[in-house]
């Protein structure tokens, strides 16, 4: 972030332009294409189901209200959940935000289409004898292309004329109530129409609601438009307020209008009248008391799709600009046109979503998967409230605080998880388009995404060279950082012998560490001085084996992050590191940078206690868990080949194991298949066939391991498991060991699996410790 | 995102400030606490009115509540503002 110039938009909207947006944004298909599908699912209870949304959605506009007046940046949701949420969720959220809106516009230009078909209908307009219906797909390209346009030449148009269209379109629908309340006032036996009000159940009131669900997704746009709102503290959350406000009721009065005043003129209720005319209900219904009704309501239809898909143009491309600027997608995503001030490229590309949507797919069944997609953000929102609150809490200046923090995000998502489920009852088809999305969304994290990301937040590489090294690529490479002048001999000479045995490279890292108060740049000061002191001299004692070596120097704020980053960026397999026998902190295990080195780096560590590894005679292994086993015994094998050290496996198990000959069988063909992975990694050596294992049942096994320790030279032992999680689970054994044995030691962990390493992120994000490192 | 990140976005608070804001809620929460389950009260009495007097009786309690609500919270908004601007004046 620091060496590139950040993008900004211009703040010019007010906070009767923003509410505008959020309104104009909601008031589009909700009323004018999806009342008459959900007056058909509902029946009367429709204003039931617009009310109890209008309740669920209000729990989630107060955690918008709050985030988009404390971090007001373009993004919104995705951005919180970026902030809130660990490893692929921001990606994923950003990933369904901008489909979905993209989704929504699709569908209002679809709206739009009918709405216009209607008219020309309306006017006998014919198409060489052809049915109009043919001209829906063509008109919709159209008019997305118009909004594309009008987006392109920058906000204050956009907030002009989406201004101009929400209010004509208020009236209309003002008016359409109007009449209808008047109609219904004229004939109070309408009334009856309403009985029974649910006549598909409950069952139909939520199938109305997750139907619905989308018309209530605009609150979402005011927040995305966070970077150009004026004194967005104030604006962002009076404007998801005053948005609501506004839409729910003339929600619920549509539903009752419509639903109370159109006369069938047979035995069919009303609602169901509304059901079989879809998305066309209304107009159909206004034909019927409203004067002027179904000009007037075309008219409404036709401003209505359009101030919609000018919203969701606008929401879509904001979402993917904010991905670009984070490098979850492409760079161009974040360019910005000099004059128009507007995100062009990443508008194009939300245009070009839009129209391949209305074009080519079956927009029902994914507007549909739209709706499940804005639950599903919306949820992750309410969940990165609350880790947002704890990590950043007292360090943010919030426009609104919400109640009942945090009971009110908890409600809000069992809520949201009961209509979602719901959903998949109501349409199976929809929950399939979005596994399927958030599926494309994981391999694209996981193959383009997640790297990039990782690159732009990787601490600068300031010196490079490669002293003997050449550019092979998948040489087996040993990491050395050599910060500590005390350690570097015994480090080095150790990763010599690993990557002379592995036919690798040893990677010499020096990481200048530069404290928080000061800019990063300042570390060039001291390149000269790094490479000087140490890593020239760490080179010279690699001269005399015959192999390649790196020599690296990075700035960061922390020793770990830059050893992370090298590991990262250039597929390091072995990071070897250097303890001075103590935790550096009560709180951690082995030290600060050692622990975090640990949990963090995806590769193999061995970190080394001691100062000459040169002549090892005899080796003491024992072995507790399979899954270091192999790890142990191929550094073991090492000195074996290099120094004709003498290894000892030993395996110690409490007795009341001991004594179980079946149980004991079973840990000990464990840690033997443990073992075969040493010889499976490297398979140009000559299997060495089964090492022997003693077997002791001991009572105090850490008693014993120490004791053991002083007999020998050296003691390999592994980290069985990371951080807090062998604290928590497998006791404090290893690093009691690790503090109370004697002589030389060499602590191994074994590079975790994918999918483990993942879910430890996890567990760890959600403890807050990835905020901790993040903030030293 | 790291903290450094929005430090540089400008959207944390100046270092001396941080902690010395309150994280409270300017909403009435017992108010709001009400008028949410008054709300969902007329909700219910808008499904068992079946279309009947308290279906009626249940929408108009529920927009009562509603605009409360709304009302409430647009308010704390404001207080928010004035509580955040007294914090750091009486921080100076």
């Amino acid at each position: 972030m620091a060496d590139q110039p950040r993008t900004e938009l211009s703040r010019d909207l007010g906070l009767f332009t923003i509410t505008m947006v959020g309104v104009g944004a909601m008031i589009g298909a909700g009323i004018f294409v999806l009342t008459g599908i959900a007056a058909g699912t509902a029946g009367p209870a429709l204003m039931l189901a617009f009310a109890a949304n209008g309740l669920v959605t209000f729990l989630t506009a107060l955690a918008y209200a709050e985030l988009g007046s404390a971090i007001p940046e373009a993004g919104g949701g995705y951005l919180w959940v970026k902030e809130g949420l660990p490893g692929p969720n921001a990606f994923l959220a950003g990933w369904m935000s901008w489909f979905a809106h993209a989704v929504a516009g699709s569908l209002y230009a679809l709206g739009f289409s009918s709405y216009l078909r209607l008219v020309l209908q309306e006017f006998h307009v014919t198409l060489f004898n052809l049915p109009l219906v043919y001209l829906d797909k063509p008109l919709a390209v159209v008019i997305a292309l118009i909004f594309i346009a009008i987006n392109f030449k920058g906000v204050s148009e956009t907030g002009t004329a989406g201004n101009i269209v929400t209010v004509a379109k208020i009236i209309i629908i003002g008016l359409f109530i109007a009449s209808g309340l008047y109609a219904i006032y004229q004939h109070p036996v309408y009334l009856e129409k309403f009985t029974p009000l649910a006549p598909k159940g409950f069952g139909g009131v939520l199938a109305a609601m997750g139907l619905t669900y989308i018309a209530f997704e605009g609150y979402e746009i005011i927040v995305q438009a966070g970077e150009e709102v004026k004194n967005p503290k104030k604006n962002i959350p009076r404007a998801v307020l005053l948005s609501l406000a506004i839409v729910i009721p003339i929600y619920i009065l549509v539903a009752v209008a419509a639903v109370g005043a159109v006369d069938t003129g047979s035995a069919m209720p009303s609602w169901q009248w509304l059901g079989n005319h879809k998305e066309l209900g209304l107009a159909e219904a206004a034909r019927q008391f409203m004067p002027l009704g179904t000009a007037l309501l075309l008219i409404g239809g036709i401003l209505s799709t359009m101030s919609a898909l000018n919203a969701t143009t606008f929401s879509s491309t904001r979402v993917s600009f904010a991905m670009g600027r984070d490098r979850n997608l492409p760079d161009f995503f974040a360019k910005i046109n000099p004059e128009t001030k507007t995100p062009y490229l990443a508008l194009i590309a939300s245009g070009t979503l839009i129209i391949l949507m209305a074009v080519a797919v079956p927009i029902e069944d994914v507007a549909a998967a739209a709706d499940v997609m804005f639950l599903l953000l919306f949820l992750q929102v309410n969940i990165a409230i609350i880790t947002i609150r704890r990590k950043y809490g007292d360090k943010l200046d919030y426009g609104f605080l919400i109640p009942f923090f945090p009971f009110t995000p908890i409600l809000a998502i069992v809520l949201m998880i009961v209509i979602a489920v719901f959903m998949f009852e109501f349409s199976p088809l929809a929950w399939y388009f979005v596994i399927g999305w958030i599926g494309i969304g994981f391999v694209l994290y996981y193959t383009y995404a997640r790297k990039r990301e990782r690159a732009k937040k990787a601490t600068p590489i300031v010196l490079q060279q490669m002293i003997s090294a050449n550019e092979e690529e998948g040489l087996y490479k040993v990491l050395v950082p050599v910060s500590n002048p005390n350690t570097v001999n015994t480090l080095i000479d150790f990763a010599g012998m690993v990557a002379q045995s592995k036919d690798g490279e040893v990677v010499l890292l020096n990481v200048i560490t530069i404290p928080s108060q000061s800019p990063l740049e300042v570390g060039q000061r001291y390149i000269k001085k790094a490479q000087e002191e140490i890593l020239d001299k760490a080179v010279e004692r690699l001269a005399s084996r015959d192999i390649p070596v790196r020599a690296v120097v990075r700035i960061a704020r922390k020793p770990a992050q830059g050893i992370i980053d090298q590991v990262e960026e250039h597929n390091v397999d072995m990071v070897v590191m250097g303890w001075r026998g103590s935790p550096s902190h009560p709180k951690t295990v082995i030290g600060t940078n050692i622990d975090q080195v640990m949990k963090d780096a995806d590769c193999d560590v061995v970190v080394l206690r001691g100062d000459d590894f040169t002549d090892i005679k005899n080796m003491f292994i024992p072995v507790a868990h399979p899954a270091q086993a192999g790890l142990m015994l191929r550094i073991g094998e090492m000195f074996a080949e290099n120094q004709s050290t003498e290894l000892d496996l030993y395996h110690f198990v409490s007795p009341e194991i001991g004594q179980n000959e079946d149980a004991r069988q079973r840990r000990v063909e464990g840690i033997y298949k443990g073992l075969e992975d040493a010889n499976n990694d490297t398979p140009e050596k000559e299997p060495k066939g089964r090492r022997n294992i003693h077997v002791e049942s001991e009572s105090d096994i850490v008693k014993t391991i120490v004791d053991y320790s002083s007999k020998y030279d050296a003691t390999i032992l592994g980290a069985a498991r990371e951080g807090w999680f062998r604290k928590l689970v497998v006791g404090t054994k290893p690093e009691q060991i690790a503090r109370l044995a004697k002589g030389k030691l060499l602590i191994v962990k074994r590079r975790r699996m994918t999918i483990q390493s993942g879910l430890m992120d996890i567990v760890e994000f959600f403890r807050g410790h990835e905020a901790d490192f993040n903030q030293n | 995102m790291s903290m450094e990140d929005l430090k540089e976005q400008g959207v944390l608070l100046p270092e001396e400030e941080w902690g010395a804001h309150n994280l409270k809620t300017t909403s009435p929460q017992l108010a709001d606490a009400l008028l949410f389950i008054i709300a969902i009260i007329g909700c219910v009495m808008v499904y068992y009115g079946d279309g009947n007097k308290w279906t009626w009786i249940g929408i108009v309690i529920f927009f009562l509540a509603f605009f409360s609500i709304i009302w409430l919270n647009d308010r704390a908004v404001k207080k928010q503002r004035e509580r955040f601007r007294e914090e750091r004046s009486e921080n100076k």
